[in-house]
């Protein structure tokens, strides 16, 4: 996908471009946002970049050619109209609510908060202050995930009886500032991470919110790398495997009545379609966007268009709200695995 | 206990360090300090509630930050390769000036060569059979200079480590026998396996932190049991509930080995130099996809070259000067350590119930 196509999709370039802050200067804005924003002339002459190091924001604002670094966010509200927020997660929501009651609009990295009450939060002070909060949960735009919610919205398969979804791969995320580790660390981990992805698409794709019956991970106090979840709502029964150690079979499978869809996380070719009778269908996925950072881009060009057109985000703050609810109620009942292979340095306790 | 003590971990984003982190920490004797080199390296010891810091061996200003306030220094950074003995002299360099206690470097016992027999640590060393020999037959080199110098230093030469975690002697070994494809024959692995489970390792590795007697001295570190690298494949193979492997005889094996060995080389040069332009062919285009895990697949069945010479040695490396100095004392037998393995194996989703990966 080109910058010329989006902005045919978006619409940019019918009035004046926005003034847009990235606020947080890490491993996403520098790989996703920054480069999709300083692409457009007249977007770029009015982007400030801020980081609290500021040495990383004004690196950062010579790669891309942007002029205007700061070192806290609060000093450049009153000059803008949008911001990005890309800080890590803890800081999403006290910088998020800043910016709301500021009257600036805001597209938050995910996860948007770290409680439904936060959420609740937010999005009361978006409504009072007549501004957008968008979320950068771009796994909604992915092919896959697309196509499953257009499949379970036909009533494809009927009622859904089982939705179990796996995803992990080795930790590799070329963090700046290492924000979910160690003493300073915010002790959540992969579930807040890959899982407000992941537990996102579960509320969409049902379009509901089930309950929480079991939650497992193994941190020892610091954020989890492996987590497992359990969940239902009455009628569909479900299951969550997220890892930052191994890579996990990446897919996701959701039983119903009438059939059965299985399709791939990172595989964007094709979803399938069992029936009952174990008859498989390809359902091919001729998308333009084929790699996440299409997806990435398109939610940023679309958070362009929407500080100008003010019509609903790709993905609002209120969409994501029930995914937020479940990652806190998996965490209020957080418990660590059994690990034989962890506890049994009991054995050498003749050596410390 | 020892909770005054303050060890510096480097390389604790790996297998050995990880697991020394995790027992040091777990078990309250010292404060840990875990060092990685990226953040990326941090999600398991990340689990912990352990102060992190990130250094680069390879910057001396970063090195003598991650030494202020520790006494003792455990050196499980991996520093192989042309030009590894700088990031660990700058290691040994600010540990001697911050006057910490003690500095355990482990080594290898890779550091003999291809020998037979058994093997003590009296034995010679070199010549080196790979970059990680020689490059660890440098590193003792180093660490012999600040031995002399002073630095309380101790020098573990482990051998075949393997346990939850780890990529090379257990998780790989598992993905080829679950693959039904590996083609290596059983003529050619009646070596030696020197199977040693991590804890015993880590159990070593407490050892020469607090043993005075441990200090200017290189030790062995083994398991007990002298099985063949058959044992352990077939052990682990029957754990995970792998089938038979790909029959192939050893002429057979050797030359697929052989003719695949320029591809491993050219992959290996392409992932290393040009690895970002070719994820982005990967994450954009199914058939680059296709071909790239084809490859991959073809890579990880076939044996590597050096592999050979490995699996027929027979050389066992004895541990009676660490269990006479040390009290060092393996707890782990191979069927405790697989079944532990495999436990993680299962947990962690590498081994399905069905016994696929």
């Amino acid at each position: 996908m080109t910058a010329g196509d989006g902005a045919r999709e978006t619409g940019l370039g019918r009035a004046a471009a926005p003034a847009v802050a990235v606020v947080g200067c890490g491993a996403i804005a520098k790989m996703r946002h920054v480069p999709v924003l300083a692409e457009r002339p007249e977007v770029r002459e009015r982007l400030i970049l801020v980081d609290q190091d500021l040495d990383r924001a004004r690196e950062l604002a010579h790669a891309f050619g942007v002029a205007s670094v700061a070192a806290d966010y609060r000093d450049v509200l009153g000059k803008v109209d949008g911001v990005v927020i890309a800080l890590p997660h803890h800081l999403h929501f006290r910088v998020a609510l800043d910016c709301l009651r500021a009257g600036v609009h805001v597209l938050c990295e995910k996860p948007l908060a770290e409680s439904a009450a936060e959420v609740a939060e937010l999005l009361a002070a978006a409504e009072q202050s007549h501004v957008t909060l968008a979320v950068n949960n771009t796994r909604r735009l992915f092919p896959p995930s697309r196509r499953v919610h257009e499949l379970l919205s036909e009533g494809a398969i009927g009622a859904v009886r089982f939705l179990g979804y796996y995803d992990g791969g080795k930790y590799e995320w070329p963090s700046a500032s290492g924000f979910a580790f160690g003493l300073r660390g915010t002790r959540k981990g992969v579930l807040l991470d890959l899982g407000a992805h992941v537990l996102d698409l579960v509320c969409w794709w049902l379009g509901r919110q089930p309950q929480v019956t079991a939650y497992a991970d193994d941190s020892f106090g610091g954020s989890e790398a492996v987590a497992k979840l359990s969940f239902t709502d009455g009628v569909t029964h479900g299951e969550v495997h997220l890892s930052w150690v191994a890579k996990l079979r990446n897919g996701f499978r959701i039983e119903g009545e009438a059939g059965t869809i299985v399709g791939s996380v990172y595989d964007w070719h094709a979803v399938e379609l069992v029936s009952p009778s174990q008859k498989r269908k390809v359902i091919p996925l001729n998308s333009r966007i084929r790699t996440s950072s299409d997806a990435g881009r398109l939610v940023v060009e679309d958070f362009l268009d929407v500080i100008q057109s003010r019509r609903p985000p790709l993905v609002s703050g209120r969409d994501v709200a029930p995914s937020i609810a479940m990652i806190e109620a998996c965490y209020a009942r957080r418990r660590r695995f059994d690990m034989p292979w962890h506890d049994d340095w009991e054995r050498i306790r003749y050596a410390l | 206990m020892r909770s005054d003590h303050r060890v510096l971990i480097t390389g604790a984003g790996g297998f050995i360090g990880g697991r020394v982190a995790e027992v040091l920490h777990s078990s309250g004797c010292a404060q840990v300090r875990a060092s990685v080199r990226r953040w990326a390296g941090a999600a398991r010891i990340g689990r912990l509630p352990v102060e992190i810091v990130r250094c680069d061996l390879a910057d001396p200003a970063q090195v003598d930050l991650a030494c202020d306030g520790v006494t003792a220094v455990v050196q499980c950074a991996k520093v192989t390769g042309p030009g590894s003995e700088a990031p660990l002299r700058n290691l040994l360099e600010a540990a001697y000036r911050r006057g910490v206690t003690r500095f355990v470097h482990l080594s290898t016992t890779e550091v003999y060569g291809a020998v037979d027999g058994d093997i003590d640590e009296g034995h010679a060393v070199g010549p080196g059979q790979s970059d990680y020999a020689r490059s660890k037959i440098a590193a003792e080199r180093v660490c012999a200079e600040y031995m002399a110098r002073g630095l309380p230093l101790v020098i573990l030469r482990p051998s075949i480590v393997y346990g939850p975690f780890s990529e090379v002697w257990t998780v790989k070994f598992v993905e080829r026998l679950l693959s039904g494809r590996w083609s290596l024959p059983e003529v050619s692995c009646r070596g030696t396996c020197n199977l040693l489970y991590v804890d015993d390792l880590v159990a070593a590795i407490g050892l020469a932190l607090w043993s005075d007697r441990a200090v200017g001295e290189t030790f062995n570190v083994n398991g007990s049991e002298r099985v063949s690298w058959n044992q352990y494949f077939r052990a682990l193979g029957t754990a995970v509930g792998a089938g038979s492997l790909d029959p192939k005889g050893p002429l057979a094996a050797h030359a697929d080995a052989w003719l695949l060995q320029p591809l491993r080389t050219s992959a290996h040069f392409l992932l290393n130099h040009q690895r970002d332009r070719i994820m982005a062919l990967y994450e954009r285009y199914r058939p680059v996809r296709r071909f790239m895990r084809s490859v991959q697949r073809l890579m990880r069945k076939v044996p590597d070259t050096g592999e050979f010479s490995l699996y027929r040695r027979t050389a066992f490396y004895v541990t009676e000067k660490a269990q006479r100095i040390l009290g060092y004392e393996p707890k782990f037998t191979m069927p405790s350590g697989i079944a532990l393995s495999v436990a993680w194996l299962r947990h962690e989703g590498y081994v399905c119930d069905g016994g696929s990966v």
